[in-house]
């Protein structure tokens, strides 16, 4: 068991798949000397090389555009978009090429690629620094979605992403980099696809994902001392949605409370309340809540607090959707 | 072999193609790729190439004819095999998906919202729906019947009221009866031999009555059937005799079942049970259906006469007006006699104004006579 | 002689381009060192072979059995004198307009047809064991498939060449340019092969670039060319000086052929509507295959039977892929969902069961 902080624990997978599969590439923008901006790759150059970690031009098309030949030629890339409204300019590759090219080739040539994108807002960051992306990938076909909200998920997600024969956009919550946790490096059974329950409870499930993790579990705290019995639920992947366990929080405890940063409207909340309602409407007791960011463009940095869901927020609403 | 060309999409997602000019004509011997007909679309005008070697047989649709996509363009007589055109693509067939096993308790929304206001312990209901689903009747009988599901419901607005429960029953079970071509026809009935008679026994008029009706039926039988729709009447033997009851949640209509066999004291008694039922609440469900002929008192609250809507399932409903003392003429002098008036509705797809008019007419008199009031059955 | 030759068209204008055989068939350039008669007539029949093809599917177009169908003709010299170039393990990164090339790299025209058939995006032939990427409709975005590849084979120290193909509209996409700007920083073994055929659908080079774009190279530090892209012998020649320079680890280099799309865009568009049918008819002048065939014969390297043979074979060709493309059936529902993912998810198969319930019962 070891301490490491969310960033540490990203550099570890790395470290650990270029060491484990010589296949494995690392490579985006400030990725090498600098070690990346959010020190994910930190180090991994002076150790690998600069064949297998290396910098790229400041073309975000490119790289992902490269990772699609890449892959073709028989490596295993793991990129990184700097920032998340940086994959923008990569978002044709992306869905267009790296999303559908297994199926294209009719299962001939596979697509093993890693993006790493940082993610979410809440580190009261520059215009453009503070995008929840992660709807546009949960919704393209061949994609894979995951999001770490902590250190051994971090570890353990990466690492399988990268392992993983399909494309895995793995998003990391910037506001989660510097936070610490244990990693226990043995773990190995959080795959993709598995959510997670983190406290367990009766009376209502909070579902969120990324840094919103965390503003749950607090609620949860604050709503056990007002008599109700919260879960709290760690959705970890979004494509595949791990609706199996959304079903049987519905069942058991028969409501539920989506939490994400992304404006509400068409928002992944909108995905987990329909399929939660598929397969488990009999079971509901109230209506699935949403608390969500505003329908609005990610504010300013003096505005973010309120943009984003607060632990009052999310204790408010759990309030009224269990008294209802 | 008869081949039959239908023509292309020409563009992308294009609908039609107009013929601009035939290059070849019935009869004519083409070959593979030889142009066949000018096709101007909405995008682009084109040359269509034969497909098949071999004879035109049928050109379909003349120059400046709009041809759907897919429609018949030219029919061909193929000469030997030529190309074998390929299957159709299968495509995708949808079928139902099967239901998945339920975990755990299972209910709509609605029906947990009504166990939850009855106080009803939705996990120790049994569901009796679809794979255990817990439905809305399983919750109404685990629960105080009489309770109203909808008791403490907030009000939309302070003006407009929302109508829910009973009240909302009433009114749709009202709007739907009164689209029956009714008519009311009035009679007043000297009430003092039936005043006279009640004393004698010691009940109130209503009793005797529902006998005085029920007697009546026999020679009216027409009086006891309903109009099923598409024209069909049933005609009924036994007669039950539906009573309007004032009750906390609206009026309901509780039955005197085979009120024909019973005496003026059961009847009595019957009323009585029905209508301490009505107001606690614990009227059984069947005992709140199948009248087959209806009775308003609506006398009771001082009312001299009303136009009753028919009460479901019956094509006759009496209304018994106030009895007190009127002006009658009797025997060519007004004198102060005990009156009432009834009404009687009924529905004139089954009864004309005759017939009802005459068993009105038989009841007034059965009522007014001391000697056939004590021939009812007691 | 012949006739004094009609004006080229107006995109071929500026810098001369590099010619071996002029217009007219008159031999203008130094020949090819390692190109012998049996191979100077396998540029003759496949550009005969391809334009013969292309004609054929404009007409199973037409017919209803293809769908959209994106014609090459002009553009065969282009295609098949730089597909000729390449070495066996050398890839290609096509748009959805090389046939030719894709003849060339033994793709199964049948095969490959299944595309604009509509009944499998990307192209069902098996790229790796051609050489040969799938069919790339999004513009220019094959260039940085193009690259990374070039990357992969660089970084497994291979001499191979990667060749990415791509039209004059492409140039004018974030995607090329990244690309090739990534070509240069890393002297990726890389050739990009712009086939400038004077129009982006509707759009004429003078709209999409106010640049040679040949010269663009020099911005990207590597070289550029410009070649007379209808002049079988001058593509065959620059594409094998490139791939050369590729192969010896000296980087990227920029071809812009000049070339004419006789055609429309597709069958879909009508070239009515924004040029001239004079235009066309003057650019047909400078058509690749009579040009050769005059000096081919010229030179004493084929004759009339030759000639005749070629065009024979052509029709057997493209009545023989005919019958193949309409005998072909529509694919089953399974392929949807068949090869979305490696390891398809739990929540997936739900789907795609549901979806193919009634075929499995």
């Amino acid at each position: 068991m070891t301490e490491w902080t969310l960033s540490r624990a990203l550099n570890e997978a790395l470290r650990h798949a270029l060491r484990a599969d010589g296949r494995v590439l690392v490579f985006g923008e400030d990725v090498g000397v600098s070690g990346g901006v959010f020190r994910v790759t930190d180090g991994l150059q002076a150790e690998f090389g600069d064949t297998r970690v290396f910098d790229t031009p400041i073309s975000e098309a490119a790289i992902v555009g490269s990772a699609v030949g890449l892959a073709f030629a028989g490596w295993r890339p793991v990129i990184e978009l700097q920032f998340d409204a940086f994959s923008y300019p990569a978002f044709e590759q992306i869905v267009d090429h790296v999303a559908k090219m297994r199926m294209r080739t009719r299962g001939r040539v596979d697509m093993p690629i890693t993006i790493r994108i940082p993610s979410f807002g809440g580190i009261k960051g520059k215009e453009h620094h503070g995008e929840s992306p992660e709807t546009y990938y949960a919704h393209t076909a061949g994609l894979k979605v995951v999001v770490p909200s902590n250190p051994q998920d971090g570890y353990a997600l990466l690492q399988h992403a990268i392992r993983d024969p399909d494309p895995v956009v793995v998003l990391e919550p910037k506001a989660r980099y510097w936070t610490k946790g244990h990693v226990d490096l043995t773990a190995d059974e959080r795959e993709i696809g598995r959510g997670r329950v983190i406290r367990d409870g009766r009376d209502v499930t909070l579902v969120a994902y990324g840094s919103m993790v965390a503003r749950i579990t607090e609620a949860a705290a604050q709503l056990a001392d007002a008599g109700i019995d919260a879960r709290v639920v760690d959705l970890r992947s979004l494509s595949p949605l791990p609706d199996d366990l959304l079903r049987a929080c519905a069942e058991q405890t028969g409501r539920i409370v989506v939490v994400h940063e992304a404006p509400r409207h068409a928002g992944f909340g909108a995905e987990i309340a329909a399929r939660t309602m598929e397969l488990a409407f009999d079971s509901l007791a109230a209506p699935i809540a949403r608390v969500t960011g505003w329908d609005a463009p990610y504010p300013p940095a003096s505005l973010e607090d309120g943009y984003l869901p607060s632990v009052d927020r999310i204790v408010a609403v759990t309030k009224e959707t269990v008294a209802y | 072999m008869e081949r039959v060309f239908a023509m292309p999409d020409l563009g992308e997602g294009l609908e039609e193609g107009r013929i601009v000019e035939w290059l070849v004509g019935e009869g004519d011997d083409v070959a593979l790729n030889q142009p066949l007909v000018e096709v101007e679309t909405a995008k682009a005008a084109v040359e269509i190439p034969s497909p098949f070697v071999g004879r035109i047989v049928t050109l379909h649709g003349g120059v400046d004819a709009d041809v759907p996509v897919g429609a018949p363009l030219i029919t061909f007589d193929v000469d030997g095999a030529g190309a074998t055109p390929s299957e159709a693509p299968r495509g995708f067939a949808y079928a139902p998906v099967p239901e998945q096993p339920a975990a755990g308790q299972r209910a709509t929304p609605p029906v947990r919202k009504l166990a939850k206001e009855l106080g009803v312990d939705i996990s120790a209901v049994v569901g009796s729906g679809p794979n255990g689903r817990v439905t809305e009747e399983d919750v109404l009988q685990a629960g105080p019947l009489r309770a109203s599901p909808y008791a403490g419901m907030p009000n939309e607005a302070d003006i407009k009221q929302r109508i829910l429960g009973r009240r909302a029953e009433i009114a749709d079970v009202l709007t739907r009866q009164s689209a029956i071509p009714q008519v009311t026809t009035f009679r007043t009935v000297d009430c003092s031999a039936l005043d006279a008679f009640r004393r004698e026994l010691d009940v109130s008029p209503l009793p005797i009555f529902i006998a005085a009706l029920v007697r009546t039926l026999d020679d009216h039988r027409t009086l006891n059937d309903v109009w099923l729709g598409d024209h069909v009447i049933e005609h009924r033997d036994a007669v039950h005799v539906g009573l309007a009851v004032d009750a906390p949640d609206g009026v309901i209509v509780p039955v005197i079942r085979d009120a024909g066999s019973r005496g003026i004291a059961a009847i009595r008694a019957e009323i009585e049970r029905l209508a301490v039922a009505a107001r606690e609440g614990h009227l059984h469900p069947d005992e709140l259906t199948s009248a087959t002929v209806a009775v308003s008192n609506t006398g009771s609250y001082g009312s001299e006469a009303g136009t009753p809507i028919l009460s479901p399932g019956t094509s006759v409903t009496i209304a018994l007006g106030v009895i007190q003392p009127r002006a009658l003429v009797v025997d060519g002098a007004v004198e102060a006699r005990l009156a009432a008036t009834l009404s009687m509705t009924f529905d004139h797809r089954v009864l004309d104004g005759a017939a009802a008019g005459r068993a009105l007419t038989d009841l007034v008199a059965l009522l007014e006579s001391p000697e056939r009031l004590g021939g009812l059955p007691r | 002689m012949a006739e004094p030759h009609p004006q080229p068209p107006a995109h071929w204008s500026g810098s001369e381009p590099r010619q071996v055989v002029a217009p007219d068939g008159s031999l203008v350039g130094a020949l090819p060192d390692d190109l012998d008669t049996t191979a100077l007539r396998e540029l003759y029949r496949w550009m005969v072979v391809a334009r013969r093809l292309d004609r054929e599917c404009i007409a199973l177009q037409r017919q209803g059995e293809l769908t959209v169908y994106p014609g090459h003709e002009g553009q065969e010299a282009a295609q098949v004198g730089s597909a000729w170039a390449l070495g066996r393990d050398d890839f290609v990164w096509p748009t959805f307009r090389e046939l030719p090339v894709a003849l060339i790299r033994g793709v199964d025209a049948v095969q490959y047809l299944q595309y604009h058939r509509g009944t499998w995006h990307g192209g069902p032939y098996d790229p790796r064991a051609t050489h040969f990427g799938p069919i790339c409709i999004p513009i220019a975005t094959q260039v940085a498939h193009a690259a990374g590849y070039a990357l992969g084979r660089q970084l497994d120290a291979s001499d191979d060449v990667t060749i990415a193909y791509f039209g004059d509209g492409a140039t004018s996409e974030g995607d090329f340019h990244e690309a090739a700007n990534l070509a240069g920083v890393r002297r990726l073994p890389l050739v990009l092969f712009c086939q400038n055929n004077g129009w982006a659908i509707s759009v004429p080079t003078a709209s999409q670039t106010a640049g040679e774009i040949w010269r663009r190279a020099e911005g990207y530090g590597f070289p550029g060319v410009r070649v007379d892209g209808n002049d079988v012998l001058a593509v065959y020649e620059v594409t094998r000086e490139a791939v050369a320079r590729a192969r010896a680890g000296d980087g990227p280099t920029l071809i812009e052929a000049l070339t004419y799309r006789i055609g429309a865009h597709s069958t879909a568009d009508d070239a009515g509507r924004y040029r001239a049918d004079p235009d066309v008819e003057a650019a047909r002048a400078f058509d690749p295959i009579p040009r050769f065939r005059t000096w081919l014969v010229g030179a004493g390297h084929a004759d009339d039977a030759f000639v005749a043979a070629c065009d024979e074979e052509a029709e057997t060709f493209a009545l023989t892929v005919r019958e193949g493309v309409v005998a072909t059936p529509g694919p089953p529902a399974e392929w949807a969902f068949d090869w979305v993912y490696a390891e398809p998810p739990a929540t997936f198969e739900r789907m795609r069961d549901e979806a193919l319930a009634t075929e499995r019962r």
